[in-house]
């Protein structure tokens, strides 16, 4: 039976352990569960045709080989040129070496510098999402633009109404004030969808314009 | 979850007997555990599922390697890679030696499988042949570009193609150049001169060499010299990372001018995007800096050029 052919939203969305991928790349990726639904986000990244996911587990900053069967799927970035891979990796050692997130769903426009050092222009530290520590990493590789997301685009409407205090509650040394303008979420599908631009920042008005047809490509790749 | 595998049989001695696993000959026992040995060293290259399973069953004696179909993929991709003696991974050439050498022995008759949804795939064949697999030689890296540094007696200048001429021991070197780079060195005549250059190297003919920087002191040359030298044959991130913390400590100590010397170095069309990548992040919260700017602008229009997207 011929497949109909895929659209080119489908087509640049690639299985990361489906073998064929190019020597060099520089992705995006998101974890996607049975219903196609996306659970997790990291970065991956093949150089010399040797594949490392990049993420922030929610406990601890991994670099490792792209695992093989949890169903990681990715975009290359547009923003970045293959061949910048081995830079980018580099990047993403230094990080590993000096990050150390805690889990929460705060994007202040924070990142992380060449050096591999959380540059924030807030007080209270480094919290972030596997979503917010992958933009971190992304941002940080950037020279002439600063911000890799425009993250005050987005609110905390996608978070449930207690998220906020209980999250003051499990960090009660924080200032609420302080905190509460940066609680906010951007999803890993937003986030896959962001890969698709080669405008920067990425504005949500623009995610929002594909973000469907990017679900329904990593659906119709789940199955 | 679905399952493919690699399969070896032992299918007679060498008297001509079929083998049981309850009745083997020592020489099949033996052979059994070479195949076992060698089976459970692919699984840990490949298994990285966590399920993968090696099985011993009736029927001749089988040895499967039963895993997920990528990590099979990920094997019947490395058996012609070592059959053709190209791999340079030790860990996949031995055990796929040990099968190969138990095979080329005159006695026991084997079938090998890659087994997908029942088809058979036979992969015997890449253990018969006589050639022992072997670890290829690693490529030695050979740099994109070459940066040479020369210290030597500064002899002529100019012409009409300007070019200025460094004498050292009993070799002259020709480094081209524009007049403005030919004027500056023109004090140097007669002089020791210490002068970097970018090097293009012509197949049977003599590198040709454009010029770079000059150096007043030896200090600076001193310590780009070999940093340069090493730094061209290193491999991987390692690279990116001695320029990186070179950078960094000359920014940190605020020698702009050094580090001005130190970038020009790499502003150069040869130059690779990770190195010319790695200087713009570095340099990122010094962009505006007046000694530094112009430069880095250069680098950026480089790493422009050959990525063929703006630079964000």
């Amino acid at each position: 039976m011929e497949h109909a052919p895929l659209n080119p939203i489908e087509e640049k969305l690639v299985k990361s352990d489906g073998g064929g991928l190019p020597k060099n790349m520089i992705a995006v990726a998101v974890q996607v569960d049975a219903d196609g639904i996306c659970r997790h986000s990291g970065l991956v990244i093949g150089v010399k045709g040797k594949y490392e996911l990049f993420h922030y587990t929610g406990k601890e900053v991994k670099l490792e080989p792209l695992p093989i069967g949890e169903w990681y799927l990715h975009k290359e970035l547009e923003i970045l040129n293959a061949d910048e891979s081995v830079g980018f990796l580099h990047h993403c050692q230094m990080i590993l070496d000096s990050a150390n997130p805690q889990y929460g769903f705060v994007f202040d426009g924070s990142y992380y510098n060449a050096q591999g050092h959380y540059v924030s222009t807030n007080p209270f530290g480094e919290y972030t999402t596997c979503v917010g520590f992958c933009i971190n990493t992304i941002t940080g590789f950037l020279f002439n633009v600063e911000r890799y997301f425009q993250v005050e685009d987005w609110g905390a409407e996608n978070l449930p109404d207690w998220y906020f205090d209980a999250f003051m509650a499990k960090n009660s040394h924080l200032n609420r004030e302080q905190v509460q303008p940066h609680i906010r979420r951007i999803t890993p599908a937003e986030y896959t969808t962001s890969a698709y631009l080669e405008q920067l920042p990425i504005r949500k008005e623009k995610v929002d314009e594909l973000i469907e047809d990017v679900k329904a490509a990593i659906v119709a790749k789940r199955n | 979850m679905k399952k493919d595998k690699i399969e070896f049989r032992i299918k007679t001695d060498s008297k001509g007997t079929d083998i049981h696993l309850d009745n083997m000959s020592v020489e099949a026992a033996k052979a059994l555990l070479v195949l076992t040995g060698a089976l459970t060293r692919i699984a840990e290259l490949t298994g990285k599922s966590g399920d993968t399973k090696i099985s011993i069953t009736e029927g001749s004696a089988c040895i499967a390697l039963e895993a997920p179909p990528e990590e099979i993929t990920e094997i019947e991709t490395e058996i012609p890679v070592v059959a053709s003696n190209k791999s340079t991974k030790k860990d996949w050439v031995e055990p796929l030696r040990d099968i190969q050498e138990l095979i080329c022995k005159n006695g026991l008759t084997f079938t090998a499988n890659i087994i997908r949804d029942e088809n058979e795939t036979p992969v015997i064949n890449y253990f018969k042949q006589k050639k022992i697999f072997k670890v290829a030689r690693k490529k030695r890296h050979k740099p994109e570009f070459g940066i040479r540094f020369f210290e030597g007696k500064l002899l002529e200048n100019g012409g009409q193609n300007p070019n200025i001429h460094i004498e050292i021991g009993a070799e002259t070197f020709t480094v081209s150049c524009t007049e403005e780079q030919a004027l500056k060195v023109n004090a140097f005549l007669f002089k020791t001169v210490r002068v970097s250059a970018w090097e293009k190297k012509r197949k049977g003919q003599r590198s040709s060499y454009t010029f770079c920087d000059a150096y007043g002191t030896p200090e600076v040359f001193n310590d780009f010299k070999p940093f340069i030298e090493k730094n061209l044959t290193q491999e991987g991130t390692e690279p990116l990372n001695e320029i990186h913390y070179k950078l960094r400590d000359l920014l940190e100590a605020k020698k702009f001018a050094v580090a001005k010397k130190f970038i020009r170095l790499f502003c150069y069309e040869k130059v690779d995007m990770g190195r010319l990548r790695a200087i713009l992040i570095i340099t990122k919260a010094f962009k505006e800096e007046p000694t530094l700017k112009d430069m880095l602008l250069n680098v950026a229009e480089i790493l422009k050029a050959k990525t063929k997207k703006d630079i964000v």
